[in-house]
């Protein structure tokens, strides 16, 4: 990528790949995809990269994961037990020293701060969510062509797929 | 009584006799038509003929989109590996057989290595099939093969070389009569088997689609499909794809869980409801396109059949699969090869 102007960034190539691009920016990409040797290469790269990481397979959190974070989290908290205990009670009544409050509090406060954060981190990578999807129809269509060139005559089944270059994505 | 008992049992004998025997007899009909068998014969025979004929030539590629709109190719095939170049154009395809390369202004890509098909609809499953008579083509003699709806008008028109049993033309044809795609060789040279090899792009891998016996969870896969029967499945990293055949036709349905982008789609198509859902349909040269979202998962299939048989297998999927008299005709006929 040793020819990269300063106006086309190799960062572009994986937002064109995306169908992200202008129009300009994806007409200057592609003039220059069709010069320069490096850059072809480089896409090829970053498409290889961009499936292999769509072929990561989610995964589920172990059963009884959130249930164990969310009591842990509840359970730990004597700040909270002191305050849910009732005056009216004189065993149950309980002085907290204030500055040992603060520090408790803080440091919970921090803990929870914690697994909450790391939380939201598993919960975007491993919980399943629905996600924006954008067929690569030009793919599919390639690939029925393939296929059906398998299963009846080849000659018919492709020889419209060579026109296929113009329809990408 | 026994008077009386006789004649029934002997009605009722009859009647379950005819039930069993009437569509076994029927279908040994169809099947007994010398011009339909060679019929069939001819359509199986240019899957093989490909394989074992060497040759090159010039053919014609044709569709609608509603303009009509023509490419032509340069077609070698070798010992079975084709080589098609689009003319004035980058677009490329290389087959072996198993292995499939598209080359477009980007480069080489090797497409996914779908399972192999087993147990293929016969030709004359769905579709009548006859023979009208002789044709040239490319200076050719050769004979030409109609599939044809139950009402009689031709869906698809194939030209058959008589010296090699080769596809020379295969037309797609409206519900009307109209041609929607064609290829049809303009000059085609066939030769010896002493040419020179054609080679796959060097360093384009090919992955493998995972084959699957049945899919995951959160995916449909009717077994079929207005006509068309389940050949294959594959698991891609992104989806799943089903491969469909009626014997003439084929389909492939590609599914992705999540919701559809509908921003994200290629320019060209045409929103559409079919089925009660919304639709956005293209028309290429490969075939009829589909894409449309439904609990979940968005579709894209892509067909060679014609419209009117694409609008009514899409309107299946999108709604759900078969309709209740489908189900019930494909239960009953289905051993005997009919459905």
């Amino acid at each position: 990528m040793s020819d990269l102007q300063p106006d086309l960034q190799p960062d572009l190539l994986s937002a064109y790949l995306d169908g992200e691009l202008t129009d300009a920016e994806r007409v200057a990409v592609e003039a220059r995809l069709e010069e320069s040797a490096e850059w072809r290469d480089e896409l090829v790269e970053v498409r290889a990269a961009r499936d292999a990481l769509r072929g990561l397979s989610e995964r589920d959190a172990p059963p009884g994961f959130w249930d164990a974070v969310h009591a842990r989290v509840a359970a730990d908290d004597p700040v909270d037990e002191a305050l849910d205990a009732t005056p009216d009670d004189p065993d149950d009544e309980v002085v907290v020293p204030l500055t040992a409050a603060r520090g408790s509090r803080r440091r919970w406060t921090w803990i929870a701060a914690s697994v909450a954060a790391v939380a939201a981190v598993v919960a975007i990578i491993v919980v399943p969510h629905r996600s924006e999807v954008s067929p690569n129809v030009a793919a599919v269509v390639a690939q029925h062509g393939a296929q059906g060139s398998d299963n009846g005559d080849p000659i018919s089944m492709l020889a419209p797929v060579g026109p296929l270059a113009g329809f990408r994505r | 009584m026994t008077v009386l008992r006789r004649p029934a049992t002997v009605a009722l004998c009859a009647l379950a006799t005819f039930a069993v025997a009437w569509p076994i007899a029927a279908s040994a009909g169809v099947g007994s038509d010398p011009d339909a068998r060679e019929a069939a014969r001819l359509v199986r025979g240019t899957r093989a003929a490909a394989h074992d004929h060497d040759f090159t030539g010039l053919a014609t590629v044709t569709w609608t989109t509603p303009k009509k709109r023509t490419a032509q190719v340069h077609v070698t095939d070798v010992s079975g590996s084709i080589a098609i170049a689009a003319i004035g154009g980058g677009g490329a395809v290389f087959d072996d057989g198993r292995r499939t390369y598209l080359k477009d202004r980007l480069g080489w890509t090797g497409l996914v290595v779908e399972p192999t098909a087993h147990d293929l609809p016969a030709p004359d499953r769905r579709w009548q099939l006859t023979t009208a008579g002789t044709s040239t083509v490319a200076g050719r003699p050769a004979t030409v093969v109609l599939a044809a709806r139950p009402d009689g008008t031709p869906a698809q028109r194939m030209v058959v070389d008589d010296a090699t049993g080769l596809l020379l033309a295969r037309d797609i044809l409206g519900p009307r009569g109209k041609v929607e795609r064609s290829v049809s060789f303009s000059t085609i040279d066939v030769r010896e088997r002493d040419a020179g090899p054609v080679t796959p792009p060097a360093g384009v891998e090919n992955r493998v689609a995972q084959s699957l016996t049945s899919v995951p969870e959160g995916y449909r896969a009717p077994g079929s499909l207005s006509g068309f029967q389940l050949v294959t499945r594959s698991r891609h990293p992104d989806g799943v794809l089903l491969f469909y055949s009626d014997g003439v036709f084929t389909a492939s349905v590609f599914e992705q869980q999540g919701d559809l982008d509908w921003d994200a789609l290629p320019a060209g198509g045409t929103d559409t409801q079919l089925a009660d859902t919304r639709t956005r349909t293209y028309h290429e040269a490969s075939g009829d396109v589909a894409v449309w979202e439904r609990d979940g998962l968005v579709y894209t299939c892509v067909t060679d059949a014609p419209s009117d048989v694409f609008t009514t297998m899409v309107g299946a999927m999108a709604s759900d699969g078969r309709s209740t008299p489908e189900a019930v005709v494909d239960f009953v006929l289905g051993p005997f090869g009919w459905g």
